[in-house]
């Protein structure tokens, strides 16, 4: 596998990490009602939404190394 | 003396003999953190109890946007070589190096407030686990930066001499860094969430 593959892979490893998150920030919003857990669930689904972006310009920008 | 395979492809292998190479490291590395895995996962169903809440998320949260970081600027060292930019080599492989450092600082902060608090690794099993396998991924930082100190330093002069060779050191050394950092993404939420 090239390192141009295991970074594809490894971004898509960090999405999951981010719904991951988003979803235990979320249920400790749900517990506790402190609005910093839901600011963090909402980065993080920010966070995943711009590594998905980030990961198909890498895709197309690197096709041909 | 010419050593053969390292930038063309071995035929029996249909690999370069380091990518080979750094694959068959990378699958022992896998055998050694999934032994350490295991045990968490068999000391963590045998507890009566289990802590939550011990460690700092902030710091783990801030950790893991380091080392996603730096994967992002270590594959762009890579790929600014096989477009032949040396200067933005040089820039994103100083960058890697620099958050590599920043996450070992994070990591000197929440190692050094367990231990002023007396929670170390003999306090709790739970604690025995996260100093072992934090401590163990925080060596494999060190050699990556000492790896990357290298190319950034000495190793840097075989560019001129060899160009394709460089690069694939460069690729190898990325993988390395993918896997270090591949482990952490496991690592923070095992430790820090659940």
């Amino acid at each position: 596998m090239s390192l141009r593959a295991f970074h594809l892979l490894f971004i898509a490893l960090s999405v999951i990490l981010t719904a991951f998150f988003a979803a235990w920030a979320g249920g400790q919003y749900w517990v506790f009602q402190d609005p910093t857990y839901a600011v963090a669930g909402v980065g993080s689904l920010a966070a995943g939404v711009g590594l998905v972006i980030y990961g198909a310009k890498f895709q197309r920008k690197t096709r041909h190394l | 003396m010419n050593i053969p395979y390292t930038v063309e492809i071995r035929p029996d292998t249909g690999l370069a003999n380091g990518k080979l190479g750094i694959w068959l490291f990378l699958a022992s590395e896998v055998m050694l953190f999934g032994a350490l895995f295991s045990t968490y996962i068999i000391l963590r169903n045998g507890a009566a109890e289990w802590p939550h809440g011990e460690l700092s998320v902030p710091l783990g949260a801030i950790n893991t946007v380091i080392l996603i970081s730096s994967s992002v600027t270590m594959v762009m060292a890579w790929a600014s070589l096989k477009m032949n930019d040396w200067a933005k080599h040089r820039l994103y492989l100083i960058a890697t190096f620099v958050l590599a450092a920043l996450f070992l600082v994070n990591k000197y902060f929440e190692y050094s407030d367990h231990l002023a608090k007396g929670e170390g690794p003999w306090h709790s099993t739970f604690l025995a686990i996260y100093f072992t396998l934090t401590g163990l991924h925080g060596l494999h930082i060190v050699g990556g930066m000492i790896v990357m100190a290298y190319f950034i330093g000495p190793g840097a002069k075989l560019w001129r001499a060899n160009a394709d060779q460089f690069a694939n050191r460069i690729e190898y050394t990325g993988l390395y860094w993918h896997f270090v950092d591949l482990v952490w993404i496991f690592l923070f939420p095992v430790l820090y969430l659940l």
